[in-house]
C-alpha cells in the first residue's frame, strides 16, 4: 500500500501562504479604522456602508486571505497533488486579491460604478485563479484524505458566493436590479456556512486530533456532516427561490433548524472529544478551538431566535458571534499553529539538505520558540475582551463602538507582529543555512 | 536482535518526527525502531529512504500504525523483522 510520503521538497515556498498570511492582519487593522472614522452610524442596520465595508473587510480581507494562503499550502498535504508553478499561481491570485478587497471596501464607503465594476473584474480574476489551481491539483490527487472531499465542497461553495457577489455587485454598480435581500442572504448563507463552516469542518477532522491528542471525530460523523450540510443549503437556496408562501416559511426555518441543530453537534463533539484529550499540558491551540465552539452554540442559538423574533439586532449578535467568537478563534489558533509548523518545515527540509550534502546542519528551533507561548495567550486572551466589546457595541453603539474597534485594533497589531516576526525568524536562519551551504 | 521503542501516540506534530530521526541516527547495527503511532508518519518516509533505511509499517487498529524501521545495510535484521511483523499481522 502507499504510504502517501510527504516530501518536504514537496510543500510550496513559505512565501506562497507567507504573503496572504502577513495581508490578513493588515485587513483586520483596515476594518478597525473603518468603525473609528465611522463610528456613529455603523450598526443602524446590516446595510450601512461603514458595516458592509467593515463586514467585507474580515470576510476576504482577513479571514478568505487566510484561507486561500492555507488552501494552497495543504493541497499538496493533503491531497499529495501540488499546484504547479506555486509561485507565480500565489503572485497572479494575490496581486488581484489585495486590490479588489481594498476596492471593494472602498466602493462601498464611496460607491461609485467605476469602483464596484473594477473591484469585481480584480476579486473574479483572482478566485478563478485560486479555483482553476485547486481544481487542477485535486483533479490529479488519489489521495483519501478525509479532508479532501470536504475541500472540494467548500471550493464549490465558494464558487456559488463569488457568483450571488458578482450579481450583488453588479445590482451595486447599476448594471442589474440589487436584489435585496434574497441573493444577499443567499450569499451570506453559502460564504458563512458552504464555505467557512465547511472548511473548519473538513480540516477539524485531521488537525483536532493531530494537534491536540484528541480521539478521533466519530465516523458517521465526518462521513456525513459535510455532505449533509452542503444538501441542507441547496434546500434553502430552493426554497428562497420559490417565494414566501407560507409552506415555503415553514420549510425554511426547519431546514435553517437543521443546520443550526448539525453546526451545534460540531461544537459539542468538538468540545467532548477535546475533554477526553491525552495530552494534559494545555496550550493555546487547544484554547483557541475551546474558545471557538460556545461562539458556534452561541450563534446557532441566537440565529434561531432572530428567525423566531425578526429582531434584526439579534441577527447582528449571531454574525458577530460567528465571526469574531467562532471563526475567529480557530483561524487564529490555526494561523499560528500552521506559521510555527511551516517555518520549522522549511527550516528542517534546508537543514537536511545541509546535513545530506556532508556539511555540518545548523540548530533548528523548536516550534515553541519559533512562536511563543506567551505571545499566543496574550491573543487568546484578548480575543474575548474584543468580542464582548463588540457585541456590547452592536447593543449599545454610542458607548462601546470605539472601545470595541481600539480592542481588535490592537489584536490584529499582535496578530501581524507574531506572525511577521516568525517569517523574519525564518529568513534570518534560511540565510544561515545559505551561507553554510 | 535489539528492539528499540518509541510510542509517539501522545505527541503532536512534528515531536514524533524529531524524536524518531533522533534515534535513528543512534542506531546501531542489530538494532531496530518500532515506532507506534496514531496515523502513517509521512514526513519520516522521505528522510527514511534519503538516508538508507527500510520500513514496513502494519496498521494495528482505525487509529494505530507500527512502524519497524531500520538499517537497509543490516540485511539480517530486515529477514528478522520481516518475519515478525509478517507474526504479528
Amino acid at each position: 500500500m502507499p504510504n502517501g510520503n510527504l516530501s518536504l521538497q514537496q510543500a510550496p515556498p513559505l512565501s506562497v501562504p507567507g504573503r496572504f498570511f502577513l495581508t490578513a492582519p493588515v485587513f483586520g487593522i483596515a476594518a478597525c479604522l473603518i468603525m473609528l472614522l465611522f463610528p456613529g452610524e455603523l450598526f443602524l442596520s446590516r446595510w450601512t456602508p461603514g458595516l458592509l465595508a467593515v463586514t467585507h473587510c474580515l470576510v476576504l480581507g482577513f479571514f478568505a486571505s487566510i484561507m486561500l494562503g492555507a488552501v494552497q499550502q495543504m493541497l499538496p498535504v493533503l491531497a499529495g497533488a501540488p499546484i504547479l508553478r506555486p509561485r507565480l499561481v500565489a503572485a497572479i491570485i494575490h496581486c488581484q486579491w489585495v486590490p479588489a478587497v481594498a476596492l471593494l471596501v472602498l466602493a462601498f464607503l464611496s460607491p461609485a460604478a467605476w469602483l464596484f465594476l473594477l473591484a469585481l473584474i480584480l476579486l473574479a480574476g483572482a478566485v478563478l485563479a485560486f479555483l482553476c489551481a485547486v481544481v487542477f491539483s485535486l483533479r490529479q490527487s488519489d489521495s483519501r484524505s478525509e479532508s479532501v472531499p470536504g475541500i472540494k465542497l467548500a471550493t464549490f461553495s465558494l464558487l456559488v458566493t463569488l457568483l450571488l457577489g458578482i450579481g450583488l455587485v453588479a445590482g451595486y454598480a447599476g448594471m442589474v436590479p440589487l436584489w435585496r435581500p434574497l441573493v444577499t442572504d443567499l450569499h451570506l448563507s453559502w460564504g458563512l456556512l458552504g464555505w467557512i463552516a465547511v472548511l473548519i469542518m473538513s480540516v477539524a477532522w485531521q488537525v483536532v486530533p493531530m494537534f491536540q491528542i484528541t480521539p478521533a471525530y466519530p465516523v458517521w460523523f465526518r462521513r456525513s456532516m459535510v455532505p449533509v450540510t452542503l444538501a441542507l443549503l441547496m434546500l434553502k437556496s430552493l426554497l428562497a427561490l420559490l417565494g414566501q408562501g407560507p409552506w415555503v416559511v415553514h420549510a425554511t426555518t426547519i431546514t435553517d433548524l437543521m443546520i443550526a441543530a448539525g453546526l451545534t453537534c460540531f461544537a459539542v463533539i468538538t468540545l467532548h472529544i477535546q475533554g477526553r484529550s491525552r495530552r494534559k499540558v494545555q496550550d493555546s491551540h487547544r484554547g483557541f478551538w475551546r474558545l471557538a465552539m460556545p461562539n458556534l452554540i452561541a450563534s446557532c442559538l441566537l440565529w434561531v431566535l432572530a428567525e423566531a423574533t425578526g429582531e434584526p439586532l439579534l441577527d447582528l449578535l449571531a454574525a458577530s458571534a460567528f465571526l469574531l467568537g467562532f471563526v475567529m478563534a480557530v483561524m487564529t489558533g490555526m494561523l499560528l499553529k500552521i506559521v510555527a509548523f511551516l517555518v520549522w518545515l522549511h527550516l528542517s527540509a534546508a537543514n537536511d539538505a545541509l546535513e545530506l550534502a556532508g556539511k555540518p546542519g545548523i540548530a533548528i528551533p523548536k516550534m515553541k520558540a519559533i512562536i511563543s507561548s506567551r505571545s499566543s495567550r496574550a491573543l487568546l486572551i484578548l480575543l474575548p475582551i474584543s468580542g464582548v466589546a463588540m457585541l456590547a457595541a452592536l447593543v449599545f453603539p454610542q458607548y462601546f463602538t470605539r472601545l470595541a474597534a481600539l480592542l481588535w485594533l490592537g489584536y490584529f497589531c499582535l496578530l501581524g507582529m507574531v506572525i511577521g516576526r516568525a517569517l523574519l525568524q525564518y529568513r534570518s536562519i534560511a540565510k544561515q543555512v545559505l551561507a553554510a551551504a | 536482535m535489539v528492539e528499540i521503542i518509541l510510542d509517539v501516540r501522545d505527541l503532536e506534530p512534528p515531536e514524533p518526527y524529531e524524536r524518531a530521526t533522533g534515534a535513528l541516527l543512534q542506531l546501531q547495527p542489530g538494532q531496530y525502531v518500532r515506532m507506534i503511532a496514531p496515523r502513517r508518519p509521512r514526513l519520516l518516509y522521505p528522510w527514511l529512504a534519503e538516508r538508507g533505511f527500510c520500513e514496513d509499517t502494519r496498521q494495528r487498529g482505525e487509529d494505530l500504525y507500527e512502524i519497524f524501521i531500520w538499517s537497509a545495510v543490516d540485511i539480517e535484521t530486515g529477514k528478522r523483522i520481516a518475519a515478525l511483523a509478517h507474526a504479528q499481522r
